[in-house]
């Protein structure tokens, strides 16, 4: 359905054509772009980038399904809270032998991102033997989505190969996710890509308010800075709900959370930004100023970890 | 002749499908390669089928003390695509367009921002076609 132009191109034709009394090529030409569109497309190996729908017969802005872009990688996430010097603390992770009891696909997508931010975590504090853990959950939640053959099996093996390599493990994650994206998004599986980013979301968002706690005010400023995400996250899920397969509660939860977060005030500033050319680098000076009092931060941290708690459990 | 004619708008349209999805993959094979080896995909990466003067957009929020780098690429050959980031309040920050449409660009972000990134073909160069973007943060 990534096609849209394309069958606008179709439809053009299709009057063309009718004026010429073609009617019956455009009809078949017209029902071959929808036969081949709308078919879910096998998993390859090499694939690379998710699609992005265009409604041409809107306006010339094209909104893409942009709205994920806000939701911050497992892989950046973690690497926000090793940077806030947090310590590690693997007891508070996910399990992951529980992995082969989610049998929902809500519960395998949601818990599909939660491994993926514990394995970042773990990989981020140089703790290889827990990252082995969460590929291992990882690797069969990805089989029981049936989204595993979209990766490239290299990914895969070297992903199973430079797990005691936090470098290599940033990268080969970020490929894992990127090529289950796009196998998701392509194959009209949106809803599920959704989930397995909130569910990263959580769980990295979680461990953001647990180093927080510990009077850690750079984990506490990354958590006010995750205002934007969950509002982005509801709006997201809502529009990809048509099926249902999103629980009630669930979304109502997330609400709950975005109301919580939408007592955090923030106050922008615009700054000149200074580019420099031969580097190819702008250097963004704008400021954004965040506040969230004691009470907002303990009403966030409790409601994420009762999601949490939910959906882990 | 219609029926000829009709079998071979049907074989044309299915090619052109599965073309559209090979000219996209090739596409961001190509925009990969300029993430290099210093920087990390976000796990997403977005493609867009821009037709004329349409213009792929959407938002994204960059964290403070972190560089990050966005790559947009169409079609096999660089430069073709113009891309803008905005604030918040739709103030420019950055267009591409004044750098020779520099496939890539590096921001180095002081304090964390949301912002908002336009990409569109440019139209001396290109009329329609597959348009990638990638976003990556510095290790």
């Amino acid at each position: 359905m990534n096609n849209i132009f394309l069958l606008s191109s179709y439809i053009k034709l299709a009057f063309m054509s009718l004026k010429k009394g073609l009617s019956l090529s455009v009809y078949l030409a017209i029902a071959a772009f929808i036969i081949s569109s709308c078919g879910e497309r096998p998993a390859q190996k090499g694939d690379s980038v998710k699609d992005v729908k265009i409604d041409s017969t809107k306006s010339s802005i094209v909104n893409v399904s942009g709205k994920l872009f806000s939701i911050p990688s497992p892989i950046q996430t973690a690497l926000l809270i090793k940077e806030s010097d947090a310590p590690y603390n693997k007891d508070v992770l996910s399990n992951p032998k529980n992995a082969d009891k989610y049998t929902a696909k809500f519960d395998r997508a949601l818990n599909l991102g939660i491994y993926g931010a514990d394995m970042a975590y773990t990989s981020f504090y140089e703790d290889p033997q827990e990252s082995i853990k969460y590929f291992r959950a990882l690797d069969l939640l990805s089989e029981n989505l049936e989204i595993k053959g979209a990766v490239d099996a290299g990914i895969i093996k070297r992903l199973s190969g430079n797990l005691e390599n936090p470098d290599s493990l940033l990268i080969l994650s970020g490929k894992f996710y990127e090529a289950a994206d796009i196998y998701l998004k392509e194959n009209e599986r949106a809803d599920v890509a959704a989930l397995i980013l909130t569910g990263t979301w959580i769980e990295s968002t979680m461990l953001t308010a647990r180093a927080a706690k510990g009077d850690n005010k750079n984990a506490f400023a990354r958590l006010a800075q995750q205002k934007k995400s969950i509002n982005t996250i509801c709006d997201v899920l809502a529009s990809l709900n048509s099926d249902g397969m999103i629980p009630q509660n669930f979304i109502g939860q997330l609400d709950s959370l975005k109301s919580s977060f939408a007592n955090v005030s923030r106050e922008y500033e615009y700054n000149e930004p200074v580019t420099y050319a031969d580097t190819k680098t702008t250097r963004i000076t704008s400021t954004s100023t965040y506040e969230m009092s004691d009470s907002v931060f303990t009403d966030i941290s409790d409601r994420l970890t009762r999601m949490r708690n939910e959906i882990i459990n | 002749m219609k029926l000829v004619t009709a079998i071979v708008l049907f074989i044309a349209a299915l090619f052109a499908s599965q073309y559209t999805y090979a000219q996209c993959d090739t596409t961001a094979h190509y925009a990969g390669n300029y993430l290099g080896s210093s920087f990390v995909s976000d796990g997403q990466s977005y493609r867009a089928l821009i037709y004329d003067d349409q213009i792929a957009e959407f938002t994204t929020t960059f964290y403070g003390d972190q560089t990050y780098r966005i790559v947009a690429f169409s079609g096999m050959e660089k430069e073709q695509i113009i891309f803008s980031v905005y604030d918040e309040n739709d103030r420019e920050l950055f267009s591409n367009e004044n750098y020779q449409n520099s496939p890539y660009w590096d921001f180095e972000i002081e304090s964390t921002i949301d912002c908002r990134i336009e990409a569109k073909l440019d139209p001396v160069k290109q009329k329609s076609g597959c348009a990638v973007l990638l976003i990556g943060f510095e290790r």
